[in-house]
């Protein structure tokens, strides 16, 4: 996958939490990108194998709600997206989100 | 200023607002995720998460979806729909192929068949006419080379 900002915002927000699940609108949420750009991110990276994906239990929510899809970083995807993260680190293209690796 | 206070609390504007935060989200949602193949997981997705946005980012939130859906759903189910096009030429059986192949073949054959016969009546009918228009015209008796009816009577 081609490296760009908000891959690199994205990889930052998922392996905040690198075992836990995701949901895409708390994603973008968190990552600050957009939905638009989100979305296509999270089809790519579940084709590449970065990502598993999986469906809330119904009977275990306490809402009226319908069930939502999360999403969970597999074995490759931590290691990739972690190497993402260190070439990242080194880039002066992505100067700008240093503050978020802190 | 009054009227502009009047109109921001009408009836009408309660019920604008609540159309727009209200029900409009998730009815445009559901019609936005329609272009998405019909077993895709990305429909069932974006209409739960749309519970979990707030109210008032929903009417955003849903306009942001259907650029998602303009680019990827579309591209889903162009794909959808040619995968399901060669699934079925390649599941059809080889013998209807044929068999289809084999009654156009002879519908064709039957279709010139039925143009030579025509054909050969029409030329059979020409042909009479010319034997009958033949006799009307010329004598049944040959003229004798020395006779000037004779056509054959300057050649050498």
């Amino acid at each position: 996958m081609r490296k760009t900002h908000a891959l690199v915002q994205v990889a930052m927000a998922l392996l905040d939490e690198p075992t836990g699940r995701h949901w895409g609108y708390d994603l973008s949420k968190r990552s600050g990108v957009r939905s638009g750009v989100l979305y296509p991110m999270l089809t790519r990276m579940l084709d590449e194998g970065y990502l598993t994906d999986g469906w809330e239990d119904p009977t275990t929510l306490q809402d009226k709600r319908p069930p939502r899809r999360y999403y969970e970083l597999t074995d490759k995807g931590r290691r990739e997206l972690g190497a993402v993260l260190q070439e990242a680190r080194q880039d002066t293209r992505f100067a700008s989100l240093q503050w978020r690796f802190a | 200023m009054g009227e502009l206070i009047d109109a921001v609390t009408s009836r009408w504007s309660l019920l604008l607002v609540l159309l727009v935060f209200g029900s409009a989200p998730g009815i445009c949602l559901r019609l936005i995720v329609l272009m998405y193949p019909p077993n895709d997981p990305r429909r069932r997705e974006l209409i739960s998460e749309l519970r979990a946005v707030p109210r008032f980012e929903r009417p955003l939130w849903v306009a942001e979806q259907f650029e998602v859906v303009l680019f990827e759903g579309l591209a889903h189910r162009l794909l959808a729909t040619l995968r399901r096009v060669s699934r079925r030429r390649a599941q059809a059986p080889t013998d209807e192929h044929d068999a289809r192949d084999k009654y156009i073949g002879n519908l064709f054959d039957q279709f010139i068949y039925q143009v030579d016969l025509a054909l050969a009546d029409h030329q059979r009918d020409a042909e009479r006419r010319i034997q009958q228009l033949r006799e009307q015209l010329m004598p049944t008796s040959k003229p004798g080379p020395g006779q000037p009816d004779c056509p054959d009577a300057d050649q050498p």
